[in-house]
This record gives C-alpha cells, sequence and structure tokens, in this order.
C-alpha cells in the first residue's frame, strides 16, 4: 500500500515537473509568487486617514526584470530598440547602458535587472506577456513584508534596513537580480536593488494636487501634508512616494527598472 | 508517515489542477485581445509612416493608439485631431469643484479666440460614467458650442496613457470622485503640447499668447 502511494506520488512529481517545464514556454507567468491579497493604507489619506485600499489575490514576479530577459523582448519587439523608441515613450537615456541596440556590454550584467526603461517601456514588456505592471497598492502590499512577516512596516529594524540602503549612492555595477533576499512571501529584491516602476505612478499626488481646493501647502511632501499621512515612522514609503511623484512616463534612470503581475482572476476565470 | 504521504499526494493532486487550470486559461485569454490590438495597430498605420520621418514629431501625444469614443459615439483615435490646434483638458462630469472652472477658464479662452484652427477638447478620466449621453448632457449643460468643442471618453488603460504622457495626475476616491492636476493643455496640429497652464481661476493670457504666437491656418 504504501508502495503504491509511493509511486503514484513519484508519478504525480514527475508530471507537474513536466508540466510546469512546459509552462514556462506557454505562460511566462512561470517565475510568479501568489500574493494572497490583503489591504494596503495609503500615505496620504483624502478624505479621511481611515481610507484602507483591499488588494485583490495577484501574482508578481519573483525577481524584476533582467537585462536579458528585456533583451529578449526588444529582439522580438523592434520598436523598443534604442534607436527606435519614440522620445514621448522613452527619453534620450532609455538602455544608455546598454552597449548597442541588441548588446549588453560591459556596464551591466545579463542577470541584472534592466534599468534606464521608461513607463512605456515596462508596461510594454509586461503586456508583450499579458501581465502587467503592479498598482502602488499591489506592489507595497508586496513591499511592506519583511522577512517573516507579511507586514513589517512597524519592525524599525526593517525600516532602518531600507533606509540605509536608500542613503547608499550606486556606485558599481548593479548586483544580479535575486541577490538581496526574499521576503515573506518568496519574492526577492522588493528592496535594496532598484526603485521600480507601477501601473500609477501618476497617482502619488504628493504637491498640492489632490484637492484643487485646498491650497497649494496642504499636501506638499514636507509641509502640512505629512501631517495628514497615514504612517509617520514609515520613511522608506514617504521617499517612494515623493520619488513616484517626480517621475514621467518617458522618464528612465540608471535605478530605476520594474517588475510585473497578473491578475488571479484573470488566470482562473478563463475556463 | 502515511499520514504524511497521503496529504503529499492531495497537495500534488491539488497542485496538478492548478497547473493544468493555468495552462489551458492562458490559452484562452491569449486570442481575443490580440486580434484587436492587430487591428488598432494596423488602422494606426498610415499615421505612424509619416510620423515616422519626422523628428518634432517624436513628441505628439497622437502617437497613442488608445481608441475613444465621441460625444457623438463615434469611435476616434487622437490621431483624427490632427490638423488643428487643441485647448485641452482631462475632467469627469460629475466633478463638482475643479472641473467647472477649468471649463470656464476654457471658456473665456474661447471667447477671446477669433480663429478657425483652434477646438477644444475635454477628455474625460470617468470611464465608468461617462458615457457619450452622459458627456453629450455635459456639453448641454454647459452649453458648449459642439462644432468648435470635442469631448471624448475611453477605457482605463487609455486615460491612464495619456495622463501619464502630459504629466497630469489623478487618483480615484473611494467616493468615486478623482483628485486631479488641474491643466489647459496647448497642442499643435500635430499633437505635440506646445504649452500647459496649471492651476485654476488663474488669468488665461498667457494661453491665449501662446496661440496667437501663430498666424491662423
Amino acid at each position: 500500500m504504501r508502495k503504491t502511494t509511493k509511486n503514484i506520488l513519484f508519478f504525480l512529481m514527475f508530471s507537474i515537473n513536466a508540466l510546469l517545464a512546459q509552462s514556462d514556454k506557454i505562460n511566462p507567468a512561470n517565475n510568479m509568487m501568489l500574493i494572497s491579497g490583503g489591504v494596503y493604507t495609503p500615505l496620504y489619506g483624502e478624505k479621511n486617514n481611515d481610507l484602507k485600499i483591499k488588494v485583490a489575490p495577484f501574482f508578481i514576479d519573483k525577481y524584476a526584470v533582467t537585462n536579458s530577459q528585456f533583451l529578449k523582448f526588444v529582439k522580438e519587439n523592434p520598436k523598443w530598440k534604442r534607436s527606435n523608441a519614440k522620445k514621448l515613450f522613452a527619453d534620450e537615456n532609455y538602455l544608455s547602458n546598454w552597449k548597442s541596440d541588441l548588446e549588453l556590454g560591459k556596464n551591466v550584467l545579463p542577470n541584472g535587472p534592466v534599468t534606464n526603461i521608461s513607463w512605456f517601456a515596462a508596461k510594454a514588456y509586461c503586456e508583450y506577456y499579458k501581465k502587467r505592471l503592479p498598482s502602488v497598492a499591489e506592489w507595497e502590499l508586496v513591499a511592506k513584508a519583511s522577512s517573516n512577516q507579511p507586514d513589517g512596516s512597524k519592525d524599525q529594524k526593517y525600516i532602518k534596513q531600507i533606509l540605509e540602503w536608500y542613503s547608499r549612492p550606486i556606485t558599481e555595477k548593479i548586483s544580479p537580480v535575486g541577490s538581496r533576499g526574499k521576503n515573506y512571501w518568496g519574492v526577492y529584491d522588493m528592496h535594496g536593488l532598484i526603485w521600480e516602476w507601477t501601473s500609477d505612478f501618476f497617482s502619488s499626488l504628493v504637491t498640492g494636487e489632490s484637492r484643487g481646493d485646498s491650497g497649494l501647502e496642504r499636501n506638499l511632501f514636507c509641509g502640512s501634508g505629512s501631517v495628514n499621512a497615514s504612517d509617520f515612522k514609515n520613511y522608506p514609503a514617504f521617499m517612494r512616494s515623493a520619488f513616484r511623484s517626480s517621475l514621467k512616463a518617458n522618464y528612465t534612470t540608471s535605478n530605476l527598472g520594474f517588475r510585473c503581475v497578473k491578475d488571479y482572476k484573470e488566470e482562473r476565470k478563463t475556463k | 508517515m502515511k499520514k504524511a504521504l497521503i496529504i503529499s499526494a492531495t497537495v500534488s493532486v491539488v497542485l496538478l489542477g492548478v497547473v493544468l487550470y493555468l495552462l489551458i486559461g492562458v490559452k484562452n485569454v491569449e486570442s481575443a485581445p490580440l486580434e484587436q490590438v492587430k487591428q488598432t495597430s494596423s488602422e494606426m498605420k498610415p499615421c505612424c509612416a509619416n510620423l515616422k520621418n519626422d523628428k518634432a514629431n517624436d513628441n505628439s501625444i497622437y502617437q497613442l493608439e488608445s481608441v475613444w469614443k465621441t460625444e457623438a459615439g463615434k469611435k476616434i483615435t487622437l490621431n483624427d485631431l490632427k490638423g488643428k490646434k487643441q485647448i485641452m483638458a482631462m475632467v469627469f462630469a460629475n466633478c463638482t469643484y475643479a472641473c467647472p472652472l477649468i471649463v470656464n477658464d476654457m471658456k473665456k479662452i474661447e471667447s477671446k479666440i477669433n480663429r478657425n484652427d483652434v477646438d477644444f477638447l475635454l477628455v474625460s478620466i470617468d470611464s465608468k460614467r461617462d458615457t457619450p449621453e452622459a458627456l453629450t448632457q455635459y456639453a448641454k449643460n454647459n452649453k458648449l458650442d459642439l462644432k468648435r468643442w470635442h469631448l471624448l471618453t475611453g477605457d482605463e488603460n487609455g486615460i491612464s496613457e495619456l495622463a501619464a504622457v502630459l504629466g497630469f495626475k489623478y487618483k480615484k476616491e473611494p467616493d468615486g470622485s478623482f483628485s486631479h492636476s488641474n491643466i489647459i493643455n496647448v497642442l499643435d496640429e500635430n499633437g505635440v503640447v506646445a504649452y500647459q497652464h496649471f492651476g485654476l481661476n488663474q488669468d488665461v493670457q498667457d494661453v491665449i499668447e501662446e496661440i496667437n504666437k501663430s498666424k491662423e491656418q
């Protein structure tokens, strides 16, 4: 009896492996982790401070998209070659750390995260693989997990670690993806490697636009706006919010990359 | 030991199910949206072929391929607006404070510009509520001359892309309204952003001067 069960088990494991290997080809959703959803509290509550955003379950890339992965995408989508990209969609520094249109060169690692990427380029990549960019809420939900708990935002030691990274200038080549460890969800490098694009980065209204009727000062980042903020101690979150609000869709910088997500529902409803 | 084996066997079966589900699912998702995209891009070809050799138009927001509906329910792409200057703002019809002021500012501009090569464009950020009918009603309530004014409604993706290229920030609030930037854009004949006027209830002379920089075509 025991032996039969064992055999069945082996057979099952084998077939699952085979199927997974195949799904690698059809479905780039491999190497994604399921996030069971949760609640995200935006940094700036507009109308009340108890505002919470419910985040539905979704899959997120385990790692940021790498240079070699993006190179493959560019080869299959020549429109996104460095020399072809339109200025509206990517500024002049787009992929400027690569040697040429289709060569990575010495300045980047193939398994390092792709950077010098615009929002449009990141979005196009995700869409090509039937994925999308994460929303701020989704990204922050994953990012607030420390190595051992889903919400590390009250853990001052964890916050301090992140801050230390934010204060360190990048001097050498960006390290390979996976080098900054994984968090509670099994997702790597949410902090410490690069900044990442979000689908609705333009929803960070910290410069007074949030409520046209309340004057410019009310929501200024360092001014009265922070009085309204939901989490005083989470400085890294403030920094990310400020960073996002300074972005434009065609901007590219040497430490800004991305990863993709996919709806959990979308995976399930298509039977 | 036996128990553990049974449990792991069950887990495996469930996993197998999930994997199959994913495989079948993904195949099905692919077909429909892809066809749509292809269609749109082939429709867009004439535009982009023309734009290709013109560096200045690398900045044209008419390169966005999203499909919109006018207040009359007609499907268009932004490139269909080519040829005239557009005074343009992103708003939503249920907006009670900022948007009426923006539209008011735009009407002020309209009253001071007497030329035929300038149109006025309102793009809705509320894809759920702002149907062509709602926009028609909105135009009526605000006494907009539909010969000069165009109102567009689109899907969330199109809206976010347009907002992104204009540097327009917006966020949906729990009550269904939006927090948003207040910007009046001046687009040239080719859809390049020539000027942006920020804020509410301010002197619009800057916009008028921007338009009068060029002669009427």
